[in-house]
């Protein structure tokens, strides 16, 4: 362990360092290369994932998997340019990054509409940030308030919305500022059954269009699989990616697709490697002998 | 209907609904039937009481003292003295705490500083203060607006750094994430979700610059409601006594229905 996780700070003055020597060395998409996160915490420190490595191929879908609390939400900051690491790092098309990129757009774990805007102005607010003139972002926020099926809602405010609809504003709102990577932290965690299943197609039918990169949390099994082309298992903490398991389904994925019985052994072979590591979680916390 | 209704919160024809119809309407009417008792009810206690003891002038009297003193003119001195001792005050303090409030409130490292300072200070009284102003400004306008401002200040920079404290995680991560600058920062996410609760502090920072001033003029002042009432008080003129004191209940009242009025309207965007 070298240090405490530091926070980075975004600048938009300053655009993110581009470093060259890593440019030749790493591939192009979302490398992540050994990394170490370690949070400070009032006793000490908190080792919140030892060596993590995998690439994100440009355009591919990758679901990060694994027991609650091994890190998956801290791999998404880092990636995100929100937190440091403490050892190795994140490169994106050969650049390592420092920070906040405009190349990358998060849905977060937690609600992260504004109680006080209307599902517009939530929508376009990525953009008013980024200092597109009103009218624009407006015009282009309704295009994407089309797309996840908000039409109608516009004028609302998020506190007339279920938790399903909050998810696709946060979501809208990532995929206005059009990055070719799209990171999303469990979106569908707060939804039932048949609401994730529903929304889930829709993401794909939206990234079948777009065909962005995207890392997508979650902890749902068959969801990571019916989504993927690959899903990444965590181990439990002090946290690394365990295995990678490549989802040769065909797309479009349809309704008919976890009726295949490859989907089922695919499914099976992720819950055999989630068990294991579940188990050593729970003991570790002291909830199982 | 997605508009709830509870005693505090009138319905409020909310996106695209229309103005309330049927019960919604008629649950309005008692809401607005309930909260004219309350004065009614006051008014009426005060036309018992008043009969029964020379201490309490007659409701009429009262505002007929309050009329002439506007109509031949001896309450505007006073009350110009007093509404420019507390506006002025009050900005001043606002001025002061919102900006300390905010970065109290953003600043972990400074709050470990200055907690302690402040919670100690909170506690003593802030009139003790006024004989200091006093002797550094002497009698007059600058040393009551000073006490105001003093007081308007911990309640304003209390409610600012606990509001902005507890401004949502996730809302600045999300600031963090789309670049947001400073600026931007406070004005777009840390401002308007701590709104509510700087408003209540602000709030409170109102009702405490009026006693202010009036205590302060109680003791010395050149002008000034409170050195009038206590003027009429010495010189057992009741009528105008209470003339002054239904005047300052209406000003502050009404002064803090607007900041109220305010403050729901920031509540709900
Ligand atoms: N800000 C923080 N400070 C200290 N520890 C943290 C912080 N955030 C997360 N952790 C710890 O790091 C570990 C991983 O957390 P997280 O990434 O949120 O897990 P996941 O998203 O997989 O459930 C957990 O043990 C958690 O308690
Ligand atoms: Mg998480």
């Amino acid at each position: 362990m070298t240090g405490p996780a530091k926070t980075l700070r975004s600048d938009t003055e300053e655009p993110t360092v581009v470093d060259t020597t890593a440019a030749t060395a790493t591939g192009s998409g979302v490398v992540l290369d050994g990394v170490q996160v370690v949070y400070p915490t009032s006793d000490g420190s908190i080792e919140a994932v030892r060596h993590a490595s995998g690439t994100v191929s440009d355009g591919r879908f990758v679901s990060l998997i694994g027991p609650s609390g091994c890190g998956k939400s801290t791999l998404l900051d880092v990636v995100g340019g929100l937190l440091a690491t403490a050892k190795g790092s994140v490169s994106i098309n050969g650049e390592t990054v420092r920070g906040p990129r405009r190349d990358t757009a998060m849905v977060f774990q937690e609600d992260s509409t504004l109680h006080w805007r209307t599902v517009l102005s939530n929508v376009a607010f990525g953009l008013e940030i980024a200092g597109v003139s009103k009218k624009e972002r407006e015009a282009r926020a309704r295009d994407v308030i089309n797309l996840v099926g908000l039409a109608g809602f516009e004028d609302r405010h998020p506190r007339e919305l279920s938790g399903g609809m909050k998810q696709r504003v946060a979501i809208a709102r990532a995929l206005l500022l059009d990055p070719r990577i799209l990171l999303m932290d469990e979106p569908f965690g707060a939804l039932d059954q048949q609401t994730r299943m529903f929304i889930g197609r829709e993401l794909l039918r939206v990234w079948d269009e777009t065909r962005k990169s995207v890392l997508f949390v979650t902890h749902d099994i068959q969801e990571a699989v019916y989504l993927s082309d690959e899903v990444w298992v965590m181990s439990a903490r002090p946290s690394t990616i365990k295995s990678v398991i490549t989802v040769d389904l065909d797309r479009p994925r349809v309704a008919g697709t976890m009726a295949d019985p490859r989907f089922h052994e695919l499914t099976t072979e992720v819950w055999e490697l989630l068990r294991v590591e579940s188990e050593k979680a729970l003991q570790y916390r002291g909830e199982l002998p | 209907m997605t508009v709830t209704t509870s005693a505090t919160e009138p319905p409020r024809a909310a996106g695209i609904h229309e103005e309330p119809q049927g019960p919604e309407r008629a649950k309005r009417r008692r809401l607005q039937a309930a909260r004219m008792a309350v004065p009614i009810g006051f008014l009426a206690l005060w036309l018992t009481v008043s009969p029964l003891t020379e201490l309490v002038s007659a409701p009429f009297a009262t505002i007929a003292e309050l009329a002439d003193g506007f109509l031949s003119g001896w309450i505007y001195e006073g009350l110009v003295a007093t509404a420019s001792a507390v506006l002025m005050g009050f900005l001043l303090g606002t001025a002061a705490a919102f900006p300390i409030g905010y970065l109290l409130g953003r600043s972990t490292g400074l709050r470990r500083i200055f907690d302690p300072l402040i919670a100690g200070t909170f506690a003593v009284p802030r009139i003790i203060l006024y004989p200091v102003l006093l002797a550094v400004f002497g009698v007059g306008l600058e040393a009551e607006t000073g006490m105001v401002a003093i007081s308007a200040f911990f309640p304003i920079l209390m409610a600012t750094t606990a509001s902005v404290k507890q401004v949502s995680e996730s809302l600045l991560k999300l600031g963090r994430s789309l670049r947001a600058s400073r600026l931007q920062t406070a004005a777009k996410i840390v401002i308007p979700d701590a709104a509510p609760g700087i408003m209540v502090g602000i709030r409170i920072g109102f009702s405490i610059s009026f006693i202010a001033a009036i205590i302060a003029e109680f003791f010395a002042a050149k002008d000034g409601l409170g050195l009038m009432i206590s003027e009429a008080y010495a010189s057992l003129e009741l009528a105008r006594m209470y003339a002054i004191v239904l005047l300052i209940l209406v000003i502050a009242s009404v002064g803090n229905l607007v900041l109220w009025w305010l403050e729901r309207r920031l509540r709900h965007g």
